[in-house]
């Protein structure tokens, strides 16, 4: 019998539960909370002629806007030890509600639009971190609460970032441009992180063996493992599309790729001819049942030390990866620049995307192609081929 | 009549576009089931009365970040925040237990009679039950949401939560019992 199925017992609980809990809440009380909310409603709707509502406006008063020139008050007269020592705290902290009201004053206090962005950004990273070790730390209800926080921090982050970027593309500055791109596209890469979480799928790692990939992936809650006859990015994101219906850029941000080939192997990573499949003979379309994998895997694990991938980082000695890193050497972009619009292709192993930018502005045109292919500017200068029609 | 979704997705459209009507439809839907929530988890009405108003600011501040979803509910989404100001609440000053155990110092809609269970029962070893246990119960019983919903309040799967809905109901069984 299943462990949820229904008895009589339950049943009796299950009916007493539904008439309990029947608090009732007093008319007077309901109309003055009622009152104080649309007055509140009124105070953050934007007074103009369509009256839309948006996230940038305030309270005409609000203490928490008082909070940030308390602290400088307070910072004048006691000294910053206080808020020193808040800036460890973590949510469920006494000292954190100080080091989020320390991190607003600072953010009050900066001028400049561009390093207010980035240190909105570097706040909302600090939350995700302080996230990050509660979870670890197995601080269940604590590590909710960071999340929450993380995902308002980030919120504010993008949308300042995103802000500043658009001003900074329209002066062309080229070096805040580069900044604040990379800065947003970091913040967007803890973004779909976040999402992937809640759409269940916490853990996701493909690590090239022999020319094949195996794939361990935790979604809800279940480990999953299973390999795939190719080794690119693509089929590897699409095979975990297939399993877990979570979306591409969702699947990128939780995705790490690891290879134990050698670096010539990796070259031809798309020429499976010379490689030797642990077992190909189980293999239905792509894919085979990993009942037997773990003493492949096993083998096969003990040579990582000695390996390695032609792209990884040099001063690390790592050859893990996250997939938003892609190298740059496979990408080709062609950029066709039109009577003020730029044709973009490009092509990452079997991966095709073309479209349309419009605008002439080679600035705009390098932040376009950074979003949508998580490659620097630097990077992008680098390969593409940049034509300006007359 | 209860408002159905699509109902309420009108007010969150109107709401989000700055119509007071709007926030004060929402505030008529779901503020008493609110109140409810978090009256059952903190000890005194005017702490939770407090609460309530603090959750309805808060969803204003929030509004504008409030993304409608075909499969997502405002009430869930409602919910987090109620629960999440009530784990704010307990961190200030420490967990409190929600009820004395002399008895209720709210009146019961709908005295319970019912055969083998009392609904006073519940009320009355409802602050033994973990937090988590409290919001699963709550929402599924009391609220008639599915799994799914649930577990967007909660931030986990719907298996999990089947999972805590069974714990917490054998929790409260066994407390029942050694209550009567």
């Amino acid at each position: 019998m299943s462990l949820f199925n229904r008895t009589d017992k339950d049943a009796n609980l299950k009916a007493a539960l539904s008439r309990s809990g029947q608090a009732q809440f007093k008319a007077e009380a309901k109309a003055r909370i009622k009152q104080n909310m649309l007055q509140a409603f009124e105070s953050v709707t934007v007074r103009g002629v369509d009256r839309s509502y948006k996230q940038s406006t305030r309270f005409t008063i609000n203490f928490s806007h008082m909070i940030p020139v308390i602290i400088a008050i307070v910072l004048l007269v006691t000294g910053v030890g206080t808020a020193v020592a808040s800036d460890s705290a973590r949510p469920g902290d006494w000292l954190f509600p100080v080091d989020r009201a320390v991190e607003t004053t600072r953010l009050t206090l900066t001028l400049r639009d561009t390093d207010r962005a980035k240190l909105s950004a570097k706040i909302a990273e600090e939350r995700e971190q302080e996230r990050l070790e509660l979870k670890s730390e197995n601080q269940e209800t604590e590590a909710e609460a960071a999340d929450e926080h993380t995902n308002r921090a980030l919120d504010n982050a993008i949308e300042t970032v995103d802000g500043v970027l658009a001003k900074q593309i329209e002066k062309g500055n080229d070096g805040a441009i580069q900044a604040l791109t990379n800065v947003s596209l970091k913040l967007r890469a803890i973004q779909d992180r976040h999402e992937a979480e809640d759409a269940g799928l916490t853990e996701a790692e493909a690590r090239i063996i022999n020319g094949r990939t195996k794939i361990d992936l935790e979604f809800n809650d279940q480990h999953m493992t299973y390999w795939i006859d190719v080794t690119d990015e693509a089929s590897v994101i699409a095979s975990i599309q297939v399993k877990t219906n979570v979306t591409e850029e969702q699947i990128k941000a939780v995705l790490k790729i690891e290879s134990e080939d050698s670096p010539d192997d990796n070259e031809n990573e798309n020429d499976n001819s010379n490689s030797t499949p642990p077992s190909n003979n189980n293999v239905n379309n792509g894919e085979r049942d990993d009942s037997d994998e773990t003493e492949d895997s096993d083998r096969n694990s003990n040579q990582n030390s000695n390996v390695n991938n032609s792209e990884a980082d040099d001063d690390s000695g790592n050859n893990s990866r996250n997939v938003n890193a892609k190298p740059v050497a496979r990408w080709q972009i062609e950029v066709r620049v039109e009577s003020n619009k730029a044709k973009v292709e490009t092509r990452s192993g079997s991966v095709e995307q073309t479209w349309v930018i419009g605008s002439a502005d080679r600035a705009s045109i390098l932040a376009d192609i950074a979003t949508r292919t998580g490659l620097t500017m630097a990077e992008i200068e680098s390969i593409w081929s940049y034509e300006v029609e007359d | 009549m209860d408002p159905t979704e699509s109902d309420i997705q009108v007010l969150v459209q109107r709401a989000q576009a700055g119509d007071s009507d709007g926030v004060a439809g929402l505030f008529d839907v779901f503020s008493e089931r609110i109140f409810r929530y978090i009256r059952m988890r903190v000890s005194d009405e005017a702490t939770a009365e407090d609460l309530t108003q603090t959750v309805w600011l808060e969803m204003i501040q929030a509004l504008p970040r409030y993304k409608m979803r075909p499969n997502a509910k405002f009430g869930t989404w409602l919910f987090q925040i109620a629960r999440f100001r009530l784990i704010d609440h307990y961190r200030k000053g420490g967990r409190e237990i929600s009820l004395e155990a002399s008895g209720l110092e709210y009146s019961m809609s709908e005295p319970a009679k019912l055969p083998e269970i009392e609904s006073s029962l519940v009320d009355r070893v409802w602050a033994d039950l973990p937090e988590r246990e409290q919001t699963v119960l709550h929402l599924r019983f009391r609220e008639g949401y599915k799994p799914s919903e649930i577990a967007k309040v909660l931030k986990t799967t719907s298996l999990n939560v089947r999972v805590i809905q069974h714990r917490a109901l054998r929790r409260l069984r066994g407390l029942i019992q050694s209550e009567a």
